[in-house]
């Protein structure tokens, strides 16, 4: 298999086949461009279905094989406790029929479980704690250093805590009932809390919407790159 | 059951003999079934146990010495009292007909007097009236019937052994009202005579009760009487097949309203029936029911052709369109005084191709700076976190084993080869040792690529000594917890030889997380950096953790910088190259620093421009409605 796969490498690198196979699936999916066709959907077909394959190759020849099947096969006896994810694994499979997929619950099971419990602890531990200690930032400037270093310091860390306080502020959809008294003042408060956040909203996602066009003009770039360099030969590598 | 009509008085069937009327408890007597043979119904046995018998019951009247089956008081429906039932003779049963069949033909009934005796009243009075309206007994049958009438009109006595028990408190009533000196003849109730004129009045309009001229219109044959006598009952309460018509109306009733007739204009706009469905539908509105529970009503739907006859749906005529129309427009033009105008037929026009032009321009920016090798902008100065992660990868003592996490798949690796490389070419000038790990099928042949254009630079760069593959890691979360709690699996095969891990000496003295001295982490989801921080940032928070990521994500991992969980971060093309320029060599990328610049400089100018124009338009097309 490995001399096939090398002969096959070898082929590929010297004839420049996949750089043709690339550069013309390249243009089947920019042929979107004119519109929905034939040549688009077969290029989506085609990546969906090698990315499908490549994972499973990938799952067989990284984990299933080397991780299960071998250490059973090898050392049944040392390794008895390795048939217990052997099952549950066969178990997944029954949830492709209607009438044994209640099988598969128990496996179903112990991955949500397993994951949900590492998501939270994770979350709570690796997020939300150090980046509610994060937002806890002295406004004070002689922390951040002498003059306008310690000014720009500090107004920095004045923004970070009122962005933080009123974008929260901002998914709060409930005020109190009653108008009288200090009631008005909270409601007040809260709701100009409220529409600084949506605007601290707004310049982050037109941050994030900045960014997404520059990662798109990197990768059609790339791809330029690639169509006039390696396929074309126009520019230089 | 066969549906077929039935009086309310009656029994049984008179078409195929079944029972109308719950049997009650008890039989017949001896006395009372008819002489002749007669099939004895199917059911239950005839004979109950002799505890479970009623009382047995004399016969009220034997008007005629020949045997006839008579009813019982007991075994009797209560509107027998009021309706006394005429029977049939022996030879006139049918087979599989019960004793309680009845006759073909209905007297009709004094309804008054009916109701008059029931109520308790003199029946003198009412009795010689209801017997004079009676017709002449034409059979023993009907001398039958003006007995049971006659026996029915007197008022019976409460001690009578015949009377039921459940009609004994009414007839004490009657009897002593009967029977007192000051009793006058009860009137009828003011309710009853009502009843009585408006059902007269009714009768008096026709079989369909509004009227002739109704009936000319729908076609209803006039059938009514006119010689008829009055006897007070309405045509509707009479069977189908009665030969006795209702009685003419009455001449002081109330004028009939006239039925509306449609103009002549409004007749003609009534389609024709032209399809086939068409004349059988207008046929079905004008048949009249003459069996079924729905006898006598016209326009009832019968199922059966609705069903068997499939729905037509007629063209529309173009010519009708076009008629109307033009008749629309001289309505206009007689309106209004003057010509309508002509919508001028134009070719239609095509857009101008905004969009082509923008793809254009902005095509342009990109290819020209690459076809042209330009380099005309350059990096001033480097962000305080790529700074950063420079620093981190300076603290690193050599030959340490530097872990790097290749989370991406090949829709960003034109984003994230080139940090990668420049990563990688600092950490190999520092002669660290490089372990490629991803958490993506597709990972670990991405760093396989990455490494080999890396390693073309630099000769003592060899697989196995200064890079190791460690392939693909199962499990996200899970793995990465595996991977922080536990050893490394250095049992496992490497994903370009297919060697044991323990084996290559990239990997000497690494045995757990602690002898990894940098994680770099090269994701391009913000969940994959995410989950290394979380999972193994949490578990040491000491572990020096970089990460490299695209201009869309940094956004959103730019918070673990600032928290500290990440020690330094670059982003994006811009970070590559400048990372290159903090490590002395060439930006990554080269041309593409200018096309990336020229782009985004022609997505800005598109922006405006819309923006400008859409103002514009806007404010025109404001003014103009104004």
């Amino acid at each position: 298999m490995n001399a096939i796969t090398a002969v096959l490498g070898d082929i590929l690198k010297a004839e420049g086949l996949g750089v043709w196979i690339g550069a013309i699936v390249t243009l089947m999916v920019y042929s979107y461009l004119l519109g929905d066709n034939p040549l688009f959907r077969l290029a989506q077909h085609l990546l969906v279905g090698i990315a499908v394959a490549y994972g499973a190759i990938i799952a067989y020849h990284q984990v299933l094989q080397p991780l299960l099947l071998k250490p059973l096969r090898d050392d049944p006896k040392a390794q008895w406790f390795l048939g217990i994810p052997l099952i549950l694994g066969l178990l997944l499979l029954t949830k492709a029929s209607p009438s044994f997929s209640f099988l598969g619950n128990v496996s179903i099971g112990y991955l949500l479980g397993v994951g949900a419990g590492l998501a939270m602890g994770g979350a709570l531990i690796g997020t939300l704690l150090p980046q509610l200690k994060a937002t806890m930032l002295s406004l004070y400037p002689g922390d951040y250093g002498e003059g306008t270093p310690g000014l720009l310091g500090a107004f920095s860390s004045l923004v970070i805590v009122v962005g933080t306080i009123s974008t929260l502020l901002a998914f709060q959809f409930t005020r109190r009932r009653s108008e009288a008294g200090g009631a008005r003042v909270i409601n007040g408060l809260l709701g100009s809390g409220r529409k600084l956040g949506q605007l601290f909203l707004l310049v982050a996602f037109g941050a994030i919407f900045g960014n997404g066009i520059l990662t798109a003009l990197t990768l059609l770039i790339a791809r330029l790159q690639f169509l006039l360099g390696d396929w074309l030969s126009l520019i230089g590598k | 059951m066969c549906g077929a009509p039935n009086d309310a008085y009656n029994i049984a069937c008179t078409r195929c003999g079944a029972r109308l009327v719950p049997l009650t408890p008890g039989d017949l007597p001896e006395d009372t079934k008819p002489a002749g043979p007669t099939p004895q119904p199917e059911g239950p046995p005839a004979e109950p146990a002799a505890q479970d018998q009623p009382p047995p019951v004399e016969p009220v009247v034997e008007p005629e010495p020949t045997a006839r089956p008579r009813f019982s008081e007991e075994t009797a429906s209560p509107l027998s009292r009021l309706f006394p039932r005429p029977e049939r003779t022996s030879e006139e049963t049918i087979e599989g007909e019960s004793e309680w069949a009845e006759p073909e033909t209905i007297e009709p009934v004094d309804l008054a007097a009916r109701l008059s005796h029931v109520l308790g009243e003199d029946a003198s009075a009412p009795a010689a009236e209801s017997a004079g309206a009676q017709p002449t007994p034409e059979s023993e049958m009907d001398a039958a019937l003006v007995d049971d009438d006659h026996a029915a009109s007197s008022p019976q006595s409460p001690d009578d052994e015949t009377v039921p028990d459940w009609l004994r408190s009414p007839l004490e009533e009657s009897v002593a009202l009967a029977d007192s000196e000051d009793a006058e003849p009860t009137p009828l109730p003011g309710w009853l005579q009502d009843s009585e004129e408006s059902v007269s009045t009714a009768l008096g309009a026709g079989a369909t009760g509004w009227g002739k001229a109704e009936d000319e219109e729908w076609g209803v044959p006039d059938d009514s009487p006119q010689s008829e006598p009055d006897t007070g009952i309405p045509s509707w309460l009479l069977p189908a097949d009665a030969k006795d018509q209702p009685p003419p109306p009455d001449a002081d009733a109330a004028p009939e309203p006239e039925m509306a007739t449609l103009p002549d204009w409004l007749k003609s706009l009534q389609p024709e029936a032209t399809s086939f469905a068409d004349k059988v539908e207008e046929a079905l509105q004008r048949a009249e029911s003459t069996s079924g529970l729905l006898t006598g009503v016209h326009g009832a739907l019968p199922v059966e052709p609705i069903i068997a006859m499939p729905h037509i749906v007629g063209r529309v005529q173009e010519s009708a369109v076009v008629e109307d129309a033009r008749a629309g427009k001289l309505l206009m033009r007689l309106l209004t005084g003057r010509q309508p105008a002509e919508r001028a037929v134009t070719a239609e026009r095509r857009p101008f191709p905004w969009r082509a032009i923008g793809h254009l321009v902005l095509l342009l920016a990109l290819i020209v700076p690459l076809l042209v090798d330009s380099t005309l902008f350059n990096i001033e100065q480097s962000p305080a976190p790529a700074q950063a992660l420079y620093s981190t990868v300076e603290a690193i003592p050599e030959d340490s084993f530097v872990l790097i996490a290749f989370d991406y798949e090949a829709d960003l690796a034109g984003e994230m080869e080139p940090q990668a490389e420049a990563i990688m070419r600092h950490l190999r000038s520092r002669n660290q040792r490089i372990g490629a790990i991803s958490l993506f099928p597709q990972g670990p042949f991405l760093a396989q690529q990455a490494w080999n254009r890396v390693s073309q630079d630099q000769a003592d760069a060899q697989y196995g000594q200064s890079f190791v593959n460690l392939g693909f890691l199962v499990g996200r979360e899970v793995g990465l917890r595996t991977l922080a709690q536990g050893p490394l699996q250095l049992d496992r095969p490497d994903f370009v030889r297919g060697q044991t891990l323990q084996n290559f000496p990239a990997l000497a003295g690494v045995k757990g997380l602690e002898d990894i001295q940098l994680i770099v982490l090269i994701g391009a989801r913000p969940d994959a950096i995410r989950w290394w921080v979380e999972q193994v940032g949490s578990h040491d928070s000491q572990k020096p953790l970089v990460a490299a990521v695209p201009a869309s994500v940094e956004p959103a991992v730019r918070p673990y910088y600032h928290s500290g969980q990440l020690r330094g971060l670059i982003s994006g093309l811009m970070g590559a190259a400048d990372y290159d320029l903090q490590t002395g060599r060439p930006p990554a990328g080269g041309a593409a620093i200018d096309a990336l610049t020229l782009g985004t400089a022609a997505v800005l100018l598109l922006i405006a421009v819309s923006a400008l124009f859409t103002l514009v338009t806007h404010r025109r097309g404001a003014d103009q409605r104004t």
